[in-house]
């Protein structure tokens, strides 16, 4: 395809474009919060356990520490994990999605709060997954690939798995449909190219 | 002349044996670098081995060098098939690759010194998905490899009839690199001066200068034996002797020589470049010991970027370089492989209209906002007054280090002030600029349509104060216009996505 025919040169009045601000986004699903408290938390949790269980078990090494006054072991762990789970209960009320006509809009983030919009013509492919406690919270994660290197990658949590279905067939109606536009503009441009050879 | 038949299987040539066997054993040596000289471990052991040893285990790293580099020839074969050329390479696990000729954004040709008694080239393709060069051909006939760019570029271009119809065929293209011709497909032709420049001022003086302190520093106690073997401490000595001045006159010498060699090298890697416009591509063509030709699709260039160092910035000398789709994540050598043209002064910037159109160098940037200099500013004082406020009361003898470490925070805080007066952003005609620098320049150019995903970022103290960060992901990377008004961030969002979906491009 010619350069000339990507490039345009109208004046486009900023605001007639279609502004994502004023998308009304679908919150994720109520399972993403346990699911998000239980991968985040878990782990602290358990640290702390094994910090509050370890001195209670026979070895000498253990009451040594105890004595060094090593008792506020298992509180970092603990804290870490309450901060984990004030963050997932901000971060489950913020995280939103939106399908638009052409556009996936994300938005995500506490302290860093991102809006991501993706257009679905630049989509390369989707993936659908889900762990076994995703499973079992009927929770799916959509992956959305655009070129730019794998960080660019887009993965969309805390869908229920119909809606994940249908967002992912979706997203590869919308893909294919793009491609066929893609194709059509080609087959057009090698056509002029044939009829000015 | 026979007309080659692409569509048979063709091998490497004879002579590629050689090249292969010696660029496998460089590659040897390059990855195993560390293992003779990081430690010195290497030099130990080689200390401790007779010569009989280590020849007898030299010959037989030979001979497995031999035998490897003979089976990856003879099993290296390669055809066009349709749209796409096909490649069957392996020596334990046998590679079948083709790739379509509609996916092939580089086509490249290079000449090292060695090959060109025997009219060979390596041939290289690349293609916006691989992390590397998709497929070398290292080592066939001159004439194998210009009937396979010339048919990868009929039919992957489309638009070749352009370049025939300004009387500037690909082959003449190359062939004619030191001819002074007025045609109008010569876009940059840099002088040998500029190239020296080029040199000087790219950051490469500072890898060399890198590259020799590790050097030194690894070999440092043989260096020292030899310098004592050769009698060279007595100049040592006497340099010492002399002081302040020697010092100052050794240390300038060797700046020189670092400034010096830089240029040369450049020289020597640029030397000739001319650039061409081929109609549906570029063709750029350098180099002195390695003679080197790229063709880069022109529909394949997503974006370009305007390099000025600090250096640079004394003399206004510039660089560019043409961006395209990768799948790396960080841009590790900017100038290695990539498409860069050397020697560009102010009034060089037309070039940039002519690689993409519509696209013209701004004359101002739009600031971002001051409350990226506040933020910074704010932030590091207090924490360096608090701290400088512990260590005067704490630390009473220590005082004078204290009010030092207060001069260097002025540093910081001037750094940051250039920092923010270097950020600058600008869309006009569905380009956008993006510039940033501390000392030097970088000037990021892209079409809002060729934007893959696009994202507004805002932190606490952004929501505050009305401001917002973008971030734009383009096939050639990322880029980010941090502190700006919230309403130009949406509008540049809006925007980018609004280009996006309405363009007639391609995927990349």
């Amino acid at each position: 395809m010619e350069q000339g025919e990507i490039f345009s040169n109208e004046k486009v009045d900023a605001s007639t474009l279609p502004d994502f601000q004023r998308v009304e986004l679908t919150p994720v699903a109520d399972a993403y919060l346990p699911w998000a408290l239980i991968t985040q938390t878990l782990f602290w949790l358990l640290l702390a356990a094994v910090a509050v269980v370890l001195p209670l078990l026979p070895f000498e090494i253990f009451d040594v520490m105890v004595a060094m006054g090593f008792w506020w072991l298992p509180l970092p762990p603990l804290g870490v994990a309450v901060i984990a789970a004030v963050h997932a209960r901000l971060d489950a009320r913020y995280r939103a999605w939106a399908l638009r006509e052409h556009d996936l809009i994300y938005r995500y983030g506490v302290v860093w709060r991102k809006t991501v919009i993706v257009p679905f013509a630049r989509i390369q492919h989707v993936e659908a997954v889900h762990g076994p406690l995703e499973r079992y919270l009927d929770l799916m994660r959509v992956k959305c690939f655009t070129a730019g290197g794998m960080t660019a990658d887009l993965t969309v949590k805390g869908l229920d798995r119909a809606s994940a279905r249908r967002v992912r067939q979706y997203l590869l109606e919308q893909i294919a449909a793009s491609a066929d536009g893609d194709e059509q503009t080609d087959e057009q441009a090698q056509e002029s190219a044939r009829e000015a050879d | 002349m026979r007309p080659i038949d692409l569509n048979t299987w063709q091998r490497l040539a004879p002579m590629a044996l050689l090249f292969l066997i010696i660029n496998g054993g460089a590659k040897f040596v390059r990855e195993n670098l560390y293992a003779f000289a990081g430690a010195g471990a290497g030099f130990a052991f080689l200390d401790r081995l007779g010569m009989r040893e280590f020849l007898l285990g030299g010959l037989i790293a030979l001979l497995v060098a031999v035998l490897i580099a003979a089976i990856y020839h003879r099993r290296f074969r390669f055809r066009i098939e349709g749209d796409a050329i096909r490649l069957r390479r392996g020596i334990i696990e046998n590679k079948d690759l083709r790739i379509r000729f509609a996916r092939i954004q580089n086509v490249g040709l290079s000449q090292p010194i060695y090959f060109r008694p025997f009219g060979l080239v390596r041939f290289t393709l690349e293609t916006p998905g691989a992390e590397s060069t998709e497929v070398a051909l290292p080592g066939i006939s001159r004439e194998l490899a210009l009937a396979l760019r010339d048919h990868i570029a009929r039919a992957g271009g489309g638009a070749i009839a352009e370049a025939s119809d300004e009387d500037v065929t690909a082959e003449e293209a190359v062939e004619d690199v030191g001819r002074e011709t007025g045609d109008t497909a010569v876009l940059h032709r840099p002088g040998s001066l500029r190239l020296f420049t080029h040199g000087l001022v790219s950051n490469q003086v500072w890898l060399i200068a890198g590259v020799g302190a590790w050097l030194i520093g690894t070999l440092r106690e043989r260096f020292e034996q030899w310098i004592d073997s050769i009698g060279v401490s007595l100049v040592a000595q006497r340099l010492i002797e002399l002081g302040w001045v020697a010092a100052l006159a050794g240390v300038l010498s060797l700046v020189l020589l670092l400034f010096g060699l830089s240029g040369v090298l450049s020289l020597i890697r640029f030397h000739g470049f001319v650039l061409r416009d081929l109609g549906d591509r570029f063709l750029a063509v350098g180099g002195l010991l390695d003679k080197r030709e790229q063709n880069i699709r022109r529909e394949k260039l997503t974006g370009l970027t305007l390099y000025q160092t600090a250096l640079g910035r004394l003399i206004g000398q510039w660089y560019l370089v043409g961006k395209q789709a990768t799948s790396k994540e960080v841009e590790v050598d900017r100038s290695g492989q990539n498409f860069l043209i050397p020697g560009l002064r102010k009034d060089n910037f037309d070039i940039v209209a002519r690689l993409m159109e519509g696209f013209s160098v701004p004359d101002e940037m739009r600031p971002i906002s001051r409350r990226f200099r506040t933020l910074f500013w704010s932030r590091i004082s207090a924490v360096a007054l608090v701290l400088a406020g512990l260590a005067f009361w704490q630390l009473p003898d220590q005082r004078l280090a204290v009010a030092g470490a207060l001069g260097l925070l002025l540093l910081v805080l001037w750094l940051i002030h250039r920092s923010w007066r270097c950020w600058g952003w600008q869309v006009a005609d569905g380009v956008c600029w993006i510039q940033q620098g501390l000392f030097g320049l970088r000037r990021d150019a892209f079409e809002l349509s060729q934007v893959q995903q696009a994202s507004v970022v805002r932190t606490p103290y952004f929501r505050r104060h009305g401001l917002a960060s973008v971030r734009l992901v383009l096939p050639q990377g990322q880029v980010t216009v941090p502190f700006i008004a919230l309403d130009d961030a949406v509008d540049l969002a809006n925007r980018a996505i609004h280009a996006a979906e309405t363009s007639l491009a391609h995927r990349v």
